[in-house]
């Protein structure tokens, strides 16, 4: 049992930064109609310019104090959600009323320029980002959780509520909503769809630096500080699939069962079916995105698209 | 009476003809005297290049197919070029050392490799049917990982983790006359396998060419357009989007399986690993034809050419250490450590920048700038 | 009619001459002295040799690509200083940037090959095997960079270092000699051709030292790694052999803490990073679990004369030059093709057959002690690399982050581990 648990615990960890993925994602396609192919390359960028802040810049003494883990968070954030705003500024609006996959192969466009300049610009940096958890832990009864594996399910949940705040109650949200429904309507109306989408933007950039900076730091898959972490984002793909392109909600429960789904398999697979192997937990996510994909196209939580042909 | 001219025709036969005006014509016979010449001529350096230019361009014909004309875009690539390599290296003879394998002529692994393609194509786009745009692009993405895992497992076909030697011999014989596409000897003078490849790669290129381009210019190719611009209307009209939309899949994944074969040819020896068989290989043919010009056959042509030699060009001509001019910023840099692109990075830089630039200026590509080139000396003087 | 027989037998005696005159300056040579210089070939003018290197100079890799290039230089560098391979002849290297990726590489190889006279460095192992395969049918010569057990055998090839498959052997037979007997032993593997390498050896030693692997687990690189370590934190195992790089090993590593599992870790070198032994968040658990199983000497040990002759060299042309782990495997391998090169041009002969011919001539590669000296036979199938391997622990502020506990040692186990092919 306890292995369950342990496996579960690990599951959530790996989810919670999926889901923070998966939320950068939705946004975007919420206002937007595209999916942003270079979400992952944000936030390998968010993850670049923490460590800027944190080890070049040694601002308030680096990461592991509070005031340097904000401060440098703060600075990223701002950062690559200028980057994504400018990008959509310049570049995707544009593309308003281009086939969808020109858009799409824009987004991968932007996706391939992250590695040059990452590398050409910081190298190879050894080593991480340090978080105030560091690799402390908290035991509840047998298990063992990383305290920043709790921080990141924390901020994922803080993420989600303030989604919901911003799209239920503040004036921008209402807009973005507007605009997902109805471009052309939404102008009439008088909102500034041209801020909706630059916003949005900006929004996705600053989600995907609170993820990068998680991920780099210490929780999921791969701490540490290099370009393989845009991989990792790849398998957000399967979450936004699951909960539903368009639902923040959707998003946290497709990243979090994406997750746990990928360690149960990885720890109970190998005994029961040694021919599978370890590495089918790795495309476990991709075939429950086409089972989804196949059964009920709009995910679970998403909305319903009907074109019958 | 005047002569059937591009823009100018009276029958639709004649509306369909490949080459009709003497220009083209003469085009046709010289790209033919290049063909037959260049590889002869070329060193090795540069016929690397434009034998693996030869290779994208057979795959991106296919994808335009699929992406271009039938608007089903598609990031499967990767996967069908694996398939046909590995077929390649289990039925061409290149395991036959370990015992593994058949030794077989270049034609029969060929054939095989485009069947297996149209299967597995057929078998995937029985399911793309449902999915379009946004959600076939992550489907396919996914192929991907799901192809890798694949090879990785199936040891007995790829070689597992060790991969898979090619065949060193890709001998095509038909009747009596034969040639050893590897170790060619043409006109007595014996070539090395760049050449022999340069042969094979271009030879096919001008097949699927002739065939893209065939089923395009008639009704299916119209049904195809049909579907990528309203598919609802389409069915409505009454093209059947089941036929469309999975033929389309499986002739793009038949060329992009021949296209496969080629590739280990040209690798001789293939690992299954994200580096060789990854997503990024599906990117560069996605931009290919992004580049080259989206549903145009000598665009996807040309645009293979100029990715495939990009990081030849950038290595010939972008000076070691070379920075902005007065403000003396380093922009390209040879040390580490130091400021600047290396080439490599600059080459992967340059070739993101092209596909974003393209894409917003000139989302016709290459072909468009070509086709605006032609208008403007077919208008001359009256170009504005 | 005599005088057709006189013409065919005057017409002998000059074949006989010109044969004579042509082959008894080469026998002369060949008899110990450089008397002549060997005749010119692609990559040889008479002047300079040319040596081929495939590497990443930038991309992911190029930490691995840049030292190792370094490591080729400096020793060439230093080496030219005093006149070059016999004196006389200065090597030139002609670098061709692979980015890790088998297009690039094999371009660049196509470029250069006609250049040079055989290939200094090829790195990766794909690219190797590509590289390989066109070796092969161009009968040319290389020095692969990395340890794998493939390249022992190919006489196309000139492997240098202890063969991963050695490393792990030894590691296992030194911790059963430390504390080791009766415990618990796993062994966690990277799906690929080096973790498959590094967990052959380990097999292999554990039949010869009558021992069990209790457990294998196997990840892909940067994937998800709780599940596997946490089967083996739920087996109990109390060592683990680790097959991994070293981007994994943060990443291994932090599971293991989060999950209490403080097994004895047996890594091989590759898993290895300078930084991590000062790592806040790790460097005191590997510091506790950590054992390196790589080769030779701590870097600036100058009690071994290879090392001291490397750092002699390193101060005088590439004194920016950090320790590193790869430049000294660098140095080595130009180490290694010096030998062969002296021995061909003792022969004479500067061309593929004749590089080939004195690598299956040179005997024993030496080394003084910085990498184990590698014995070269007849042919590809009779060589026998070194069996040797350095344990270390972790030590900020040593060299490299390492503190060699034992330098150089080998064991049975390792000794009969055997290669494919």
């Amino acid at each position: 049992m306890t292995k369950f648990f342990n496996l579960l615990q690990d599951g959530l960890a790996l989810g919670a930064v999926y889901a923070l993925v998966a939320l950068g994602f939705v946004v975007i396609y919420r206002a937007t109609g595209v999916i942003n192919f270079a979400q992952g390359g944000l936030v390998v960028f968010g993850a670049f310019l923490v460590y800027q802040a944190q080890f070049t810049w040694d601002w308030f003494g680096g990461g592991s104090t509070w005031p340097g883990f904000i401060a440098s968070a703060l600075f990223a954030i701002v950062c690559v959600a200028a980057v994504g705003a400018a990008f959509e500024a310049l570049v995707l609006r544009r593309m308003i009323g281009q086939p969808i996959f020109a858009i799409i192969l824009i987004t991968i466009g932007l996706f391939l320029l992250v590695e040059p300049i990452t590398t050409t610009v910081w190298h190879n940096p050894p080593g991480g980002i340090e978080t105030p958890f560091g690799l402390q832990r908290i035991t509840i009864s047998d298990v063992r959780i990383l305290q920043v594996n709790i921080a990141t399910v924390v901020l994922g949940a803080l993420v989600l509520g303030g989604f919901f705040l911003l799209f239920q109650y503040t004036k921008a949200g209402v807009a973005m909503r507007a605009t997902a429904v109805d471009q052309e309507a939404a102008l009439a109306q008088g909102i500034s769809v041209r801020r909706v989408f630059a916003l949005s933007w900006a929004i996705a950039g600053a989600v995907a630096v609170v993820a990068g900076m998680m991920l780099a730091g210490g929780a999921g898959p791969a701490p540490g500080l290099s370009v393989s972490l845009a991989v990792i984002a790849l398998r957000a793909f399967p979450a936004i699939i699951l909960g539903g392109l368009d639902s923040p909600g959707g998003a946290v429960v497709g990243g979090l069962t994406i997750g746990v789904a990928e360690v149960m398999a990885k720890g109970y697979i190998p005994d029961r079916f040694p021919a599978l192997g370890a590495e089918f937990g790795d495309i476990v996510p991709y075939l429950i995105m086409l089972i989804i994909l196949l059964v009920r196209p709009f995910g679970l939580f998403g909305t319903r698209e009907v074109r019958r042909v | 009476m005047a002569r059937a001219n591009r823009t100018m025709v009276r029958s639709y036969t004649d509306d369909l003809r490949l080459f009709p005006t003497p220009a083209k014509r003469v085009g046709l016979v010289a790209l033919i005297a290049l063909y037959l010449l260049v590889p002869y001529l070329i060193n090795d350096e540069w016929g690397s290049v434009l034998a693996l230019a030869g290779i994208v361009a057979i795959g991106a014909i296919g994808l335009n197919l699929l992406t271009g004309y039938t608007g089903q875009p598609s990031l499967g690539m990767a996967a069908f070029i694996g398939l046909g390599a590995f077929i390649a290296g289990y039925y061409g003879g290149g395991r036959i050392e370990d015992g593994i394998g058949y030794d077989l002529n270049l034609f029969v692994y060929l054939l095989m490799a485009v069947v297996a393609g149209a299967v597995v194509g057929f078998l995937i786009g029985l399911p793309a049917l449902r999915l379009r745009g946004n959600y076939l692009v992550i489907v396919t993405l996914g192929l991907v990982f799901v192809a890798l895992y694949v090879w990785k497992k199936w040891t007995t076909f790829t070689g597992g983790n060790e991969g898979s030697p090619m065949p060193v011999k890709a001998d095509l014989s038909i009747g009596f006359w034969s040639i050893d596409f590897l170790k060619p000897t043409v006109f007595g003078k014996e070539l090395g396998p760049k050449q022999g490849l340069m042969y094979l790669a271009w030879g096919l290129v001008i097949v699927v060419a002739l065939l893209v381009k065939n089923i395009v210019r008639t009704r299916p190719g119209r049904a195809l357009q049909a579907v990528r611009d309203r598919d609802v209307a389409a069915e409505v009209v009454g093209v059947s989007l089941f036929r469309y939309k999975v033929g389309a899949f499986v002739i793009s994944s038949a060329i992009a399986a021949a296209a496969g074969v080629l590739y280990g040819l040209y690798l001789g020896f293939l690992t299954p690993d994200e580096t060789s068989l990854g997503l990024v290989l599906s990117i560069q043919f996605l931009a290919v034809i992004v580049v080259g010009g989206i549903s145009t056959i000598y665009g996807s042509i040309l645009g293979a050419v100029l990715v495939g030699a990009l990081p030849k060009l950038i290595e010939e001509f972008v000076p070691d250490n070379w920075n902005v001019p007065i403000l003396g910023w380093p922009i390209v840099t040879n040390e580490a450590g130091s400021t600047g692109f290396s080439k490599g990075a600059l080459a992967t830089a340059i070739y993101a920048l092209l596909i974003i630039v393209f894409l917003v200026f000139e989302p016709r590509g290459l072909a468009g700038i070509w086709r605006r080139i032609q208008a403007y000396f077919k208008t001359w003087p009256f170009s504005y | 009619m005599r005088g057709k027989k006189l013409g065919r037998l005057l017409g002998g005696l000059t074949a006989v001459a010109l044969a004579l005159g042509l082959t008894a300056p080469a026998a002369l040579a060949g008899g110990g002295h450089t008397g002549k210089t060997p005749p010119d070939v692609p990559g040889f003018d008479g002047k300079t040799i040319k040596l081929g290197v495939i590497t990443p100079e930038s991309g992911p890799a190029s930490g691995i690509g840049r030292p190792l290039t370094n490591g080729n230089r400096v020793y060439w560098e230093s080496k030219n200083a005093k006149g070059g391979v016999g004196g006389k002849y200065p090597v030139e290297l002609s670098i061709e940037d692979s980015q890790y990726r088998v297009e690039n590489a094999l371009q660049g190889y196509d470029k250069i090959k006609g250049d040079v006279v055989a290939f200094q460095q090829v790195l990766g192992t794909q690219i190797v095997k590509s590289v390989l395969t066109r070796l092969k049918a161009e009968k040319g010569f290389g020095g692969p960079a990395s340890l794998e057990g493939l390249w022992v055998k190919e006489k196309n090839l000139m492997p240098v270092g202890t063969p991963y498959q050695a490393l792990s052997a030894n590691g296992l037979d030194w911790y059963l000699k430390n504390g080791g007997k009766g415990k618990k032993i796993c062994a966690m593997a990277q799906d690929d051709e080096y973790g498959a390498a590094g967990l052959d050896g380990a097999t292999q030693a554990s039949k010869t030292l009558k021992v069990k692997i209790d457990k294998t687990v196997r990840f892909a690189t940067t994937s998800d790694v709780s599940a596997q370590v946490g089967e083996l934190a739920d087996a109990n195992c109390q060592a683990v052999v680790l097959v991994a790089l070293f981007n994994d090993t943060s990443s291994i590593v932090t599971k293991m803490i989060g999950r209490n599992f403080s097994p004895q870790i047996l890594g091989l070198a590759p898993t290895w990073l300078s930084g991590f032994a000062a790592n806040a968040d790790f460097g005191s658990f590997l510091q506790q679990n950590y054992v390196w199983l790589g080769f030779g000497p701590a870097w600036g040990d100058e009690s071994v004369p290879g090392m001291a002759k490397m750092i002699a060299d390193v101060r005088q042309y590439s004194p920016g030059q950090e320790p590193d782990t790869y430049f000294p495997f660098g140095y080595s391998q130009a180490w290694a093709m010096d030998q062969i090169l002296e021995k061909a041009v003792k022969n004479g002969d500067l061309s593929k057959a004749g590089i080939t011919k004195a690598s299956n001539q040179v005997g024993t590669l030496k080394f003084d002690g910085l990498v184990g000296d590698f014995k070269y036979g007849k042919s590809g199938t009779d060589r026998n690399p070194p069996r040797v391997t350095t344990i270390a622990k972790p030590a900020p502020g040593q060299p490299n982050g390492l503190q060699i506990i034992e330098l150089n040692i080998t064991s049975d186990a390792a000794k009969k581990v055997k290669f494919q092919r």
